[in-house]
């Protein structure tokens, strides 16, 4: 029983620590968003800011998904069953930004 | 100490809880529970929870349709194969929507939109894996019902009050969606632009989300079902090809059927609140539309990328059944079964990857087109394996040719003579040519259409005995598949000659192209059998309600000696599906003319000595 | 018999994918709530993709800096992405909140905890739905940023916005009044006879779904 107590102790730290991490990765990222935009833009360097963005909201997805929704603690096999699905949409953005491009080549025509 | 798996103990009908209960671990608990509570009239046939009877009205709703569907198909093709010439008839039935006996413009689009429409989604998704998902999984996993008996319902449900508002839209005054089964805009989605595009696609896409709800519930049901509930030994690679090709078109469908919900929900608001995400630069009657900054492309996009996986949701089910029935009936081991699985699951993952070669002439960025050509063509390798293994498996086989048997050995004949047009189609440089012409219409019938609805009728003529305790007729079984096997033939293989010629599909009629005057007395004979064709399944139909109520009784519960677990069920299979106890599986489901047994029931523990499996 | 038991054993097998239980060692349920989340998923991610694909299309886009500049109350001052953090911190909130009523339903199957933490998730839904109303109105009254015209640039950043929001917060009330619910079948006592508090963990997971499809609208809208 106080093994099971400490392991609930131990899951409301990791609970609060991912809160933490969710808080200071969204402040880093207004931060930049107010403060670097025109920098970046003016030296044409947008993309590794946006990459930046891109980068963080995935690290905080994996944080939601692996500890507020359990998934870390679920059998790996089922985390699996639901993570390749994912990968249909990553080529459906990357063909879909492809093809938005496109048509703003069309359009300039 | 008796065996209670070969021989159940005859227990009164099982009258437990068919509500799976599970724990948080998954653990199932399944104790017989002996509380009487009886079925009233709306419990069991309406309302009903059981699916076994969620199959059946699946299954009769989609015969409903396809007899609306298939007659669509037959008044547009008597304007096809006689164009100018007046049928009377047509006037007095069908009043303005045939002037002078003559079928109108506006009607013929109608016509064909709703062909599409509802074969595809009404009659092979719903009617094809809505039936046979339901009858089969729980049955050949060992599973009192599925998951949730009420999503189930619920499912159903929302497949009628979908087939309601589909059907209501006829009645309209401005008659239904006329713009095409895709539904495209910009005529989908500006209401002037077609009769069609005002209420009649108001309808639709109504009728549509419903419908996205209903293979939803469902979908979500047969996966839950067939991970968690399988009984004890049944493990994945146990399953017959039926549940496996089941699973994975629910999958399939569960991935793709949001996104077209997405992009309907889009389409309604451009059609309802002004936004303009499919247009730009639209003139009606002179007058700019105020919508601008959209692309009608996107659409396209959205729609095939439930389009694609969408024909396979249609193929799949049809893969399943016939593996099983060809197995059984050529009394032979499924040749390839691991072969089978893994080619189901790499059609599935190529499924979400191809979809933009619908549209290679749509102004599509070539090089994105490039990269779509080298991922459509690697479907024919799955594809291929899995001809192979059905030809390896019938290959010196003790064939029992019932009509289940003839109409999967068909199968596998269509689907080879449309599989190979697909390799043509598949690559941009030859789709230039052959895009909207009558080649295209032929390839997607023969491999997608009447594929399976062979698969279907292989599937109710097997199962039929199962679902109602009776056999179906043989004779009218053989008449009604040497029709349509040839018919279907005589229908499609001439359209392949138009296509090369350049015969464009969706045309009204060919009065202004004097190169394809040519054409007219070919185009009158498809009329001729389609006819034919159409009248065939009727018989089926004939066939189907008479041996309900009439046909020769079953006297033995496995009447085609087959291995899986539906055929250890009594005869009158009640509620919860085994009486007594959830049977156990020692052996895959293909274990026929195996040390000299005929065919080895799945519940047969392995001998002394024996291995197990493939 | 045991010669049948072991023959029955090594038929059968120790693996969890066997049969007679789930392979993930999950309900059904909780099963059937994730495949559903991943098929929800999809259609966020329909939206979100046409978002991009349209974005790409344009030669210039708003900047988000400059749209979201304004606070309830404070006219006149220009405090960019300060509304829309406080709306994120919210949500980053009440799905802490939802975590832990999941975390005291599943150890300590405590209702009184439960129903706090569970309130206090309603109440993060219910600011953050008046914050979004709040910044709709603002925007189109205000600012004028309509369906069809959008002062900032391209009008497709209205519509857009308008409809995947939208959505979004189509989620978030849906999820408050299933949270509703549950919290009265849990202030009931309705979870401590049926022994399991899994119908919180299951809403719990909904809840963190709409959580996380904000990071990536948050993403698209007021980041890049």
């Amino acid at each position: 029983m106080s093994n099971e107590h400490g392991e609930s102790a131990n899951m409301v730290k990791l609970i609060l620590k991912t809160t933490l991490w969710l808080s200071i990765i969204t402040i880093v990222e207004i931060i930049a968003a107010v403060l670097l935009t025109d920098l970046f833009e003016r030296n044409n360097m947008l993309i590794v800011l946006n990459s930046f963005y891109i980068i963080m909201s995935l690290a905080k997805a994996f944080f939601i998904v692996s500890v507020f929704m359990h998934l870390k603690f679920e059998v790996k096999f089922l985390a699996i069953t639901i993570l390749i699905p994912m990968t249909f949409l990553l080529f459906a953005v990357v063909a879909l930004l492809a093809e938005g491009n496109s048509w703003l080549q069309m359009r300039n025509y | 100490m008796s065996d209670p798996v070969i021989n159940p103990p005859l227990n009164p009908v099982y009258t437990g809880d068919t509500t799976h209960r599970q724990d948080s671990t998954g653990e199932i608990h399944d104790h017989g529970h002996h509380e009487h509570h009886k079925d009233n009239f709306i419990t069991k046939y309406i309302f009903s929870q059981d699916h076994k009877m969620i199959a059946k009205q699946f299954l009769i709703t989609g015969m409903f349709w396809a007899l609306v569907g298939g007659m669509l198909s037959v008044i547009f093709r008597v304007q096809l194969g006689f164009p100018n010439q007046a049928f009377p008839i047509l006037e007095t039935i069908f009043g303005k929507w045939a002037p002078g006996g003559i079928i109108s413009p506006d009607f013929y689009y109608m016509l064909i939109t709703m062909h599409g429409t509802i074969l595809v989604f009404f009659v092979l998704t719903a009617g094809l894996s809505g039936t046979f998902a339901n009858l089969l999984i729980p049955l050949q996993i060992g599973a009192r019902d599925m998951a949730s008996p009420f999503l189930n319902m619920l499912s159903y449900w929302f497949f009628f009050m979908a087939s309601v508002v589909m059907l209501a839209s006829f009645f309209l005054p401005q008659g239904a969606s006329d713009v095409g089964w895709t539904a495209y805009p910009p005529l989908s989605a500006v209401h002037e632009a077609s009769p069609g595009s005002g209420a009649g696609m108001d309808f639709w896409l109504i009728g549509m989300a419903l419908f996205i709800f209903s293979s939803l519930l469902g979908g979500l049901n047969y996966i839950t079902t067939v991970l968690n509930l399988r009984t004890k030994g049944m493990s994945m690679s146990k399953m017959p090809l039926t549940i496996w090709a089941l699973l994975i078109t629910a999958v399939l469908g569960l991935l793709s059927f949001p996104v077209l919900l997405g992009a309907a929900i889009l389409l309604i608001f451009d059609r309802t609140i002004g936004t303009s995400f499919y247009l730009d630069n639209i003139f009606i009657n002179g007058h700019a539309l105020p919508n601008d900054g959209g692309n009608a492309i996107l659409y396209q996009h959205l729609f095939w990328f439930l389009g694609h996986p969408e024909v396979y949701i249609v193929i799949l089910p049809a893969f399943g059944l016939v593996s099983e029935v060809l197995a059984t009936n050529a009394r032979k081991p499924i040749f390839g079964y691991r072969a089978m699985i893994l080619s189901l699951l790499a059609i599935a993952i190529i499924a979400f990857v191809v979809w933009a070669h619908h549209m290679f002439v749509t102004g599509l960025n070539p090089f994105v087109a490039s990269v779509f050509v080298f991922l459509t063509l690697l479907v024919a390798v799955p594809s291929a394996i899995k001809v192979f293994n059905w030809i390896a498996t019938v290959w010196q086989g003790n064939i029992k040719f019932a009509p289940a048997m003839l109409f999967a050995i068909g199968f596998v004949s269509m689907f080879i003579s449309g599989g190979l047009t697909g390799i043509f189609l598949g690559n941009s440089a030859l789709d230039i040519e052959l895009h909207d012409t009558y080649f295209v219409v032929a390839h997607f019938h023969i491999v997608m259409g009447i594929s399976a609805f062979f698969g279907m009728f292989a599937g109710v003529y097997h199962w039929f005995p199962k679902m109602y305790g009776r056999l179906m007729n043989n004779t009218l079984g053989y008449i009604h598949f040497w029709v349509t096997m040839v018919g279907a033939y005589m229908i499609f293989w001439p359209m392949h000659y138009m296509g090369l010629a350049g015969v464009p599909r969706r045309y009204y009629s060919f009065d202004a192209f004097q190169s394809f005057n040519m054409f007219g007395g070919l185009n009158e004979f498809i009329t001729m059998a389609a006819m034919l064709v159409f009248f065939a399944q009727l018989l089926f139909l004939i066939n189907f309600f008479y041996s309900i109520f009439y046909g020769r009784k079953l006297t033995n519960e496995n009447p085609w000696q087959s291995n899986t677990l539906e055929w250890t069920t009594p005869i009158k299979t009640g509620h919860g599906n085994w009486p007594g106890d959830l049977p156990t599986v020692y052996r895959w489901p293909y274990d026929y003319s195996k040390n000299g047994d005929e065919y080895i029931p799945q519940t047969t523990p392995l001998r002394e000595g024996e291995t197990g499996g493939h | 018999m045991t010669e049948a038991t072991t023959l029955t054993t090594t038929a059968i097998g120790p693996s969890r994918w066997n049969g007679g239980r789930s392979p993930f060692k999950v309900s059904w349920g909780k099963l059937m709530m994730w495949y559903f989340l991943v098929g929800d998923s999809f259609s966020f991610a329909s939206f979100l993709i046409t978002y991009g694909a349209l974005r790409f299309s344009y030669e210039s886009w708003p900047a988000p800096t400059k749209v979201f500049s304004s606070f309830p109350l404070l006219e006149g001052v220009k405090l960019p992405l300060m509304f829309v953090s406080f709306m994120t911190f919210t949500l980053i909130m009440s799905s802490v909140t939802m975590v832990l009523a999941v975390h005291y339903g599943n150890h300590e199957m405590n209702r009184k905890k439960v129903v706090k933490w569970l309130s206090l998730t309603i109440l993060g839904g219910i600011i953050f739905l008046a914050s979004q109303a709040w910044e709709w109105t603002h925007l189109i009254v205000d600012e004028h940023m309509t369906l069809s015209q959008n002062p900032f640039g391209a009008p497709a950043f209205g519509w857009l916005f308008f409809t995947i929001t939208g959505f979004h917060g189509f989620h978030v009330l849906t999820g408050v009044i299933i949270n509703c619910i549950v919290t009265t079948k849990v202030a009931r006592g309705d979870y401590d006879r049926k022994g399991s508090y899994e119908m919180v963990e299951k809403i719990g997971l909904y809840w963190h779904f709409v959580d996380l499809v904000w990071v990536f609208v948050f993403m698209a809208f007021y980041l890049l």
